[in-house]
């Protein structure tokens, strides 16, 4: 139960984030959306050998996590989640991609174990990039920058009423879970044969909650339009923030950045 | 809808497992009477209540919220003057802050931004919960949670007050201050209830329901007085009627 209840609070955590008065949170939900896009797809669009050309984009989330006052190590359990599955699909890599590369002196290792590296660096700085957006901006305000984006209403709303719907079925599961393991308290777990009938529960229990929450928002004068708060304006601070970061990820891009400092430094 | 009398005329509604839930109710409401519907569990109050605001449809009968007849294309406006408070608060707040719940109402009938906070601000003064504003709902207590559902109703600046058990869940101080805040509220004011105390403290009218009908309608403290008429409804008197166990003194 205590797992459940601090699952809740867990989930809520990026909720309560999103809703801190720092530099990045006032920023435009708009500006840090396009920010995120355009790095996840830059950090996606390196060839799967480039790992140094990789390296300068932890800047972005550094800045991040540092303006917006985010905590880390939550957020990079956070983005573990995935990890797995991305290990899991890239161990194909070094077993089938043994063609040597030299790294340092004599040190050899195969380009399967780079290409694996890369793919786990991707992956982590593109997590890490959602949710440090996520723990920036607001749901609705998620939904509205999507919406000026022109993603179709539907979506948006879809969207927004999931992601309410979720803490329902979170809290619905956690009330049914005690009440199981106060009758049942030598068990682990659910008993397989208890599975159906509690799924079912679930299902029209959430059902019957989700029904009275749209209940309350119809005669709150929903009609199937979400309105959140009026749209704000794109300040000054929001096109430096757009432009630096673009200009950024252009010159990441293109320019292999670790390599020039070398050389600049080294004089080469 | 200058007067906002709330007019029902032999209303039926029969759910659709076949439960009779209201057989042939009728009553007049005046503009800011407070009425109490009471009744065991299971009596039609709720479900009442659901079919004045449009949610249930009448089987056959006739619903009047002012001038307007409770029908789809009056919905709209019907809703705006009408605040429905639930008997679970949560199922109320579903925003991600107090000040987003409470702007829902005036968001949804496209208010400019401006009026919207103005709107926020005042309901959540009206119900002591200025301070939760930036709070998210879920952590509110029992109380401060029912003081928010009642803002964010009251921001949609409604002429009448429907609310389902709202003393419910509450403990005895958070009841105390709903009670003092619902005669503070000059709006028309129709609360189903098992909480006979709040009756008799809030309204002067008092509807019985019992089986989908009206078993009993007049005054709070004649019907809460009546120990017969209130035992079978399944009802029995507010503490503040009955005698005292030691001294058998009122």
């Amino acid at each position: 139960m205590s797992n459940i209840t601090s699952s809740i609070y867990k989930i809520r955590f990026l909720d309560e984030m999103s809703q801190r008065c720092t530099v990045i949170h006032k920023l435009h939900p708009l500006v840090k959306l396009i920010v995120s896009i355009v790095y996840i797809i830059t950090t996606v669009s390196f060839d799967k050998y480039e790992i140094i050309n990789l390296i300068p984009l932890a800047v972005y989330p550094i800045v991040i996590f540092n303006l917006g006052d985010i905590p880390f190590m939550p957020v990079f359990k956070r983005s573990l989640i995935v990890l797995p599955i991305v290990l899991g699909v890239g161990i194909f890599n070094p077993i089938i991609d043994k063609e040597p590369i030299i790294i340092f002196a004599n040190v050899f290792i195969s380009r399967g174990w780079i290409s694996y590296l890369g793919l786990v660096i991707k992956c982590f700085f593109t997590v890490l990039c959602a949710l440090l957006f996520i723990s920036t901006t607001s749901i609705d305000n998620i939904a509205m920058s999507l919406s000026k984006l022109k993603v179709p209403k539907i979506f948006t709303i879809q969207f927004l009423l999931t992601y309410r719907y979720i803490y329902v079925l979170i809290e619905e599961f956690a009330n049914i879970w005690t009440a199981y393991t106060l009758r049942a308290p030598k068990q682990k777990g659910i008993h397989y044969k208890s599975w159906g009938s509690l799924l079912g529960q679930l299902l029209m229990r959430t059902y019957d909650r989700a029904q009275s929450i749209y209940y309350c928002m119809v005669l709150r004068g929903y009609n199937g339009e979400y309105h959140q708060s009026e749209e704000e304006k794109l300040y000054l601070k929001d096109y430096i923030y757009l432009f630096i970061w673009i200009c950024f990820m252009v010159l990441v891009r293109f320019y292999n950045i670790p390599v020039l400092l070398g050389s600049i430094m080294t004089g080469v | 809808m200058s007067q906002h009398k709330v007019i029902l005329k032999n209303i039926f509604y029969t759910y659709p497992d076949g439960k009779k839930a209201i057989n042939g109710i009728s009553f007049e409401i005046n503009h800011g009477e407070s009425v109490a519907i009471v009744g065991s569990n299971g009596a039609g109050k709720s479900t009442l209540l659901l079919s004045m605001v449009g949610i249930l449809s009448p089987d056959s009968g006739d619903i009047r919220i002012g001038d307007l007849a409770v029908i789809k294309k009056n919905f709209s406006t019907i809703r705006q003057k009408i605040g429905f408070t639930f008997q679970n608060a949560d199922d109320q707040l579903f925003n991600a802050t107090v000040y987003d719940d409470v702007a829902f109402g005036p968001r949804s009938y496209k208010l400019s931004e401006i009026e919207v906070k103005k709107r926020v601000e005042r309901a959540l003064e009206i119900v002591g919960a200025s301070h939760l504003m930036e709070r998210p709902p879920y952590k509110l207590s029992g109380g401060e949670k029912r003081s928010v559902s009642i803002a964010s109703v009251l921001s949609m600046e409604p002429d009448i007050l429907l609310m389902d058990e709202p003393s419910s869940a509450l403990d005895p101080k958070s009841r105390r201050r709903l009670i003092n805040l619902l005669k503070d509220f000059t709006h028309t004011k129709i609360i189903a209830t098992h909480d006979l105390d709040l009756v008799l403290d809030v309204c002067e009218r008092t509807i019985v329901l019992g089986n989908g009908q009206i078993l009993a309608d007049g005054s709070t403290q004649k019907i809460l007085n009546d120990g017969e008429l209130l035992d079978r409804c399944g009802l029995e008197k507010p503490f503040a009627l009955q005698s005292c166990p030691i001294c058998s003194k009122r």
